[in-house]
């Protein structure tokens, strides 16, 4: 089965198999060519066409659709554009054309695409090389297959014979480069010693010019490998690129655990589900992944078209891809400005505990600990462990725990009173949900005797999501008052401490008295 | 050098006389004039004659006129005009001349 197209030739339509009329529009268009833009040309190419219709329409006395056979036969008959142009003798052959070699699809040949068959043609080896590449890299976590569409959809069909001739032509090989520059240097040569110089001034000019005309030609051609190992670089990197984009986004225990195996992190779409108010990660990481994927894609691709100069049908790939590129763009902004939106009020619950009335006895010099941390990975048997910002995010059998460190500051009391305050901040839409969101920080602290034991993480329930939670813990202390600061405490304390010029680590282990110039170490 | 080059030369410098030959003894269309030219294997494909016949119109020395074809698209019918007779006369003058001194460089050598 063949496809057909009507054709008018000479006046009269013809219906003729695709094949045969691309042959024959290329013969009319290579006689047009050889023949020139006179009006004597028009009038011999207007009377070779209406002869081949004639001939034609002789030869179709029994069939209906002009074949290849038939048109073979008639250009036999009628001659090659040379003959019939009568500009060349026949020992001086027409200057064949240089061939630039394009990289097409192969369609003779082809399995799937032709992708591999045309590949095999651009580097003048048989497919099967190229193919067991293919299969190979196939393996490589499906590279090939990347690979392969990539150039399926970037290179054209060789279905025309011009295209065919481009896809055979002379292959690019460093040898050839190579060749291609000696050419360049013996033509200079000769070009030199033909001048025929009038005067010495006139010789130099011309052995300068001819100079300049040889660099020009010698760069072009560095560029010209310049650009294969830039395109190379291009498309390795890329590819590289691509992939560890598409493990971060989307198979984030993969890639950790490449890099620590004793945690199996979260992807990023995990993470941002349990940390944001969002239905699904897909509206963050999808857009994410398009925004950076996309030029990627169109960089390995010019990588490809650097390397293999082809013809690309680029167009509408090229129109389509800007669409999903500025679509995914506005996804990512808009559900960033409603995670935004979500975080415009800040509102703090504070709640005040008097010490005085709990110390036993009165005067004793308040202790003040911390526990030890409840969260370390290996004590506990933790999923995985991911830390944001001062948020930590952890797993514990399937459960997502956020939790945070208090910061804890020492202030001088307005009163007589010793109490400790906390204070819940939170981020919200609404000052009610900001302040609702703020109460439900989950924080423990035991008074027993004298000695104060403060939890040094505070956690959000479960499914809460992340609203910018922190929480400072406030010690008012009147003058003339101690207390004893333990060194658990030391990743506590924070470091702008209002009413002491020391760093925690100065700090912890002693004991502190409030005075009239701040905190100072009781002896 | 070839010799079917050579030949071919031979041929292609005397084809202009050949076709207005045949066209002096009558009108003829171009399948006519490439049958007899071909018979006689003056030329080897057909193509070669259309360029002549333009720039042989052109300069005057030929018209032609559309008749009706028993099958198929029209055909178009060369005649020799006046001015074409004239030339013709005048290529094979110098044709014969041709041939004589030909002849008598072969003949001395």
């Amino acid at each position: 089965m063949k496809k057909t197209v009507k054709a008018n030739i000479g006046g009269f339509s013809y219906s003729i198999d695709e094949d045969a009329y691309n042959i024959l529009s290329n013969y009319l268009n290579e006689l047009r060519i050889r023949l020139g833009n006179g009006a004597d040309a028009a009038e011999t190419i207007k009377d070779i066409e209406e002869r081949i219709s004639e001939l034609l329409s002789s030869k179709l006395a029994q069939q209906e659709v002009v074949t290849i056979e038939m048109v073979n036969d008639i250009i036999t008959q009628l001659g090659n554009p040379d003959e019939i142009s009568g500009n060349t003798s026949e020992t001086t052959r027409p200057h064949e054309r240089k061939i630039n070699k394009r990289l097409y699809r192969n369609p003779e040949g082809s399995i799937i695409a032709g992708v591999c068959s045309g590949l095999a043609e651009y580097f003048s080896v048989d497919p099967i090389v190229i193919r067991l590449i293919f299969i190979l890299l196939l393996f490589l976590k499906g590279f090939g297959l990347i690979l392969y569409i990539v150039l399926w959809v970037a290179t054209p069909k060789a279905l025309t014979p011009k295209q065919k001739l481009e896809m055979k032509g002379e292959p690019v090989t460093l040898s050839n480069i190579e060749k291609s520059i000696t050419e360049e240097i013996n033509m200079v040569a000769n070009n030199i010693k033909k001048a025929d110089p009038k005067n010495f001034i006139e010789k130099f000019m011309s052995f300068i010019g001819q100079i300049a005309y040889w660099i020009l030609k010698a760069i072009l051609v560095v560029f010209k490998v310049f650009a294969i190992i830039i395109g190379v670089v291009i498309i390795t990197t890329m590819l590289f690129v691509f992939l560890i984009l598409i493990g971060v986004l989307f198979f984030g225990n993969v890639v950790f655990s490449w890099f620590s195996p004793e945690i199996s992190g979260f992807s990023i779409g995990e993470f941002i589900t349990s940390m944001f108010d969002i239905s699904s990660s897909i509206w963050v990481t999808v857009p994410i992944f398009l925004i950076l994927a996309i030029p990627v894609i169109a960089l390995i691709y010019a990588g490809f078209r650097i390397i293999f100069r082809f013809k690309a049908r680029d167009g509408i790939i090229g129109i389509v891809a800007a669409i999903v590129w500025v679509a995914a763009v506005v996804t990512l902004a808009v559900t960033v400005f409603l995670q935004a939106r979500s975080l415009t009020i800040r509102e703090k619950v504070t709640e005040t505990v008097n010490l005085s009335e709990q110390i036993v006895p009165a005067d004793k010099v308040i202790t003040l600990k911390a526990l030890e941390s409840n969260l370390d990975t290996s004590a506990l048997n933790l999923d995985s462990k991911y830390v944001f910002f001062d948020l930590t995010l952890t797993t514990r059998n399937g459960v997502n725990l956020i939790s945070g460190k208090p910061e804890f500051v020492i202030e001088k009391s307005k009163d007589d009173l010793i109490t400790l305050t906390v204070i819940k901040n939170a981020r919200g839409a609404s000052k009610i949900l900001a302040k609702q969101t703020a109460s439900e920080i989950i924080y423990k602290y035991t008074i027993q005797d004298s000695i104060i034991v403060l939890d040094p993480i505070f956690t959000l329930p479960v499914n809460t999501k992340w609203k910018n939670q922190d929480i400072t813990l406030v010690l008012n202390l009147p003058e003339g008052k101690s207390v004893y600061l333990d060194s658990s405490l030391i990743d506590l304390l924070d470091y702008n401490q209002p009413f002491s010029n020391y760093w925690p680590d100065e700090m912890v282990g002693k004991s502190w008295t409030m005075t009239k110039n701040g905190l100072r170490e009781k002896r | 050098m070839e010799i079917e080059n050579a030949k071919a030369q031979m041929r292609k410098g005397v084809l202009e006389l050949c076709i207005l030959s045949v066209l002096s003894r009558g009108d003829a269309y171009a399948n006519d004039l490439i049958n007899k030219l071909k018979e006689s294997q003056m030329i080897v494909v057909e193509g070669t004659l259309y360029p002549l016949l333009t720039r042989q119109k052109n300069a005057g020395l030929l018209t032609y006129r559309w008749e009706e074809s028993p099958q198929g698209p029209p055909r178009k019918y060369y005649t020799i005009t006046e001015l074409g007779r004239t030339y013709l006369e005048d290529l094979l003058k110098s044709w014969d001349e041709l041939v004589e001194t030909v002849g008598s460089i072969r003949n001395n050598s």
